[in-house]
């Protein structure tokens, strides 16, 4: 019998008061009464159920064994002896009632498998359409909700949202190896100039250029029309056809760049930290009064928070943590010539990356870095090769 | 009379191949070191002290000796006995 059946049950612990119980013993067994520790050191003790206690009087009579109650022991002693406890009980019952209210909502959601997309991204979508901790569970659309971030998200290959207790869970599987398929859009169009500047290259592959390399174009300028025109030999219009005109086109532009990078700069040292543990009931904040230190001016906090789970799935909305607060003095120090003038360079480096990143050409770079008084100046101008390419609507 | 039924018993057992301690009601006997003895099949317990449990089987006797003996389980299937056992003998 496992012990948490015995205590659930309740037992007694029983003195048998008799010299040579054995055959009072054998009585018991031959009935089917259980009995468990069996002790003889100073006397016999042994421990059986309620039930079988009473079973046991009448084995007890006849084997002339006084039985002694001990101890009386598990759950309906425990009830019957606290019985008078009613703020307890209720308190009991009140616990087990908003347990399971709380049970009907989800109170936390996990994103699993992310990579490009961040968590608070995901988390975004989900508040536009209603998924936020603290909704009710009969709520919560799993497919339907699988489906809006699969039409939302076309890189995203797979979606499984799954309720698990109060657990929202949300695993997604991005398209990490792409097949760059050309998507042929066939619409008629023309191209214009995204950005003014002087065109330096220009490869037309289908459509009629409207401008050349060495022209200096205007933003919205047309550069390729979509419509081909057939002209006869008395320059008399045959036809006309649309067509979705198709270009590489590059405008010169001339970037200043300007960085500047000041000798002084102030570092934070931490003097002392203190911890202030906090408790969150839904909306409800408590924190543990700050009696004992004098806040400075420069402080630092860093909150550790952790939500209250009773089982992996079962998430309630209490969260529990602590405040680090950190005192802080600040101290200027110096930046040596070599320092500053790597961090302008690494700016600069970042500036030119970035550049490329969205598809431009660095043709010139005219940026010196210069040490001056107080600092560092990274000033000079950049030329480049802007992709410059743009759809619209078809004009005459 | 009865040791030729307790041969009849064991060879029909063996013959059929019939759990000995259903046909014969043998003692069953298992233990884990020398701190832990389970017994069933047993008959009755004829004495009960913390250095010497006697039982009764349907043939023998048998008697566990030991310090600290202390009965775990005492029901109709088995007795569990826990303590510092030093033997088990038959009688």
């Amino acid at each position: 019998m496992g012990k948490w059946f015995q205590f659930q049950k309740g037992y007694v612990v029983v003195q048998l008061c008799s010299e040579a119980p054995e055959r009072f013993l054998n009585l018991c067994r031959n009935r089917g009464i259980d009995l468990w520790d069996l002790s003889s050191e100073d006397s016999y003790i042994c421990s059986t159920s309620i039930d079988d206690f009473y079973a046991m009087k009448p084995i007890a009579r006849k084997t002339h064994i006084k039985l002694k109650i001990l101890q009386r022991r598990g759950l309906p002693f425990w009830i019957h002896r606290n019985r008078k406890r009613v703020p307890f009980f209720l308190g009991f019952v009140c616990f087990m009632v908003l347990l399971q209210l709380a049970s009907l909502f989800i109170w936390n959601i996990s994103y699993e498998g992310n990579q490009k997309y961040t968590e608070e991204e995901l988390r975004n979508f989900l508040l536009e359409r209603g998924y936020t901790a603290g909704m009710r569970i009969k709520e919560a659309h799993c497919e339907e909700l699988e489906k809006e971030i699969r039409k939302a998200y076309n890189d995203i290959t797979w979606v499984s949202v799954m309720i698990a207790g109060t657990k929202m869970t949300v695993k997604i599987k991005e398209n990490d190896g792409y097949l760059h398929a050309e998507m042929q859009d066939e619409e008629p169009c023309s191209l214009y100039a995204q950005y003014s500047g002087i065109i330096r290259s220009m490869i037309t592959r289908i459509g009629v250029p409207q401008v050349q390399v060495g022209d200096e174009v205007e933003k919205g300028q047309l550069l390729v029309s979509g419509i081909v025109t057939v002209k006869g030999e008395d320059e008399s219009i045959l036809s006309q056809r649309q067509v979705h005109a198709s270009a590489d086109i590059y405008v010169e532009q001339i970037l200043n760049y300007t960085d500047w990078i000041p000798q002084n700069y102030l570092k934070k040292n931490v003097v002392s930290t203190r911890n202030l543990p906090f408790i969150q009931i839904g909306h409800y904040y408590l924190e543990l009064p700050n009696f004992f230190w004098k806040t400075t001016e420069n402080e630092m906090t860093v909150t550790h928070m952790q939500q209250l789970c009773l089982k992996e799935s079962f998430w309630l909305p209490v969260y529990y943590g602590s405040k680090v607060i950190a005192s802080c003095t600040e101290t200027e120090l110096k930046k040596s010539e070599e320092e500053m003038k790597k961090e302008a360079e690494k700016n600069f480096f970042q500036y030119l990356e970035n550049l490329q990143k969205i598809g431009v050409e660095i043709i010139q770079n005219n940026v010196t870095i210069n040490l001056t008084v107080g600092g560092c100046l990274a000033e000079g101008t950049v030329t480049v090769w802007f992709p410059a390419v743009q759809e619209g609507e078809l004009t005459q | 009379m009865a040791e030729r039924f307790s041969h009849f018993a064991q060879s029909l057992a063996e013959q059929f191949n019939l759990p000995k301690d259903v046909v014969c009601g043998s003692i069953l006997i298992s233990m884990e070191g020398r701190n832990h003895v389970w017994i069933r099949n047993f008959r009755s317990l004829i004495e009960y002290s913390d250095c010497c449990i006697r039982l009764a089987g349907k043939h023998e006797k048998i008697r566990v000796s030991g310090k600290r003996l202390h009965i775990c389980t005492y029901n109709y299937e088995e007795l569990e006995i826990q303590g510092s056992i030093e033997g088990v003998w038959f009688e």
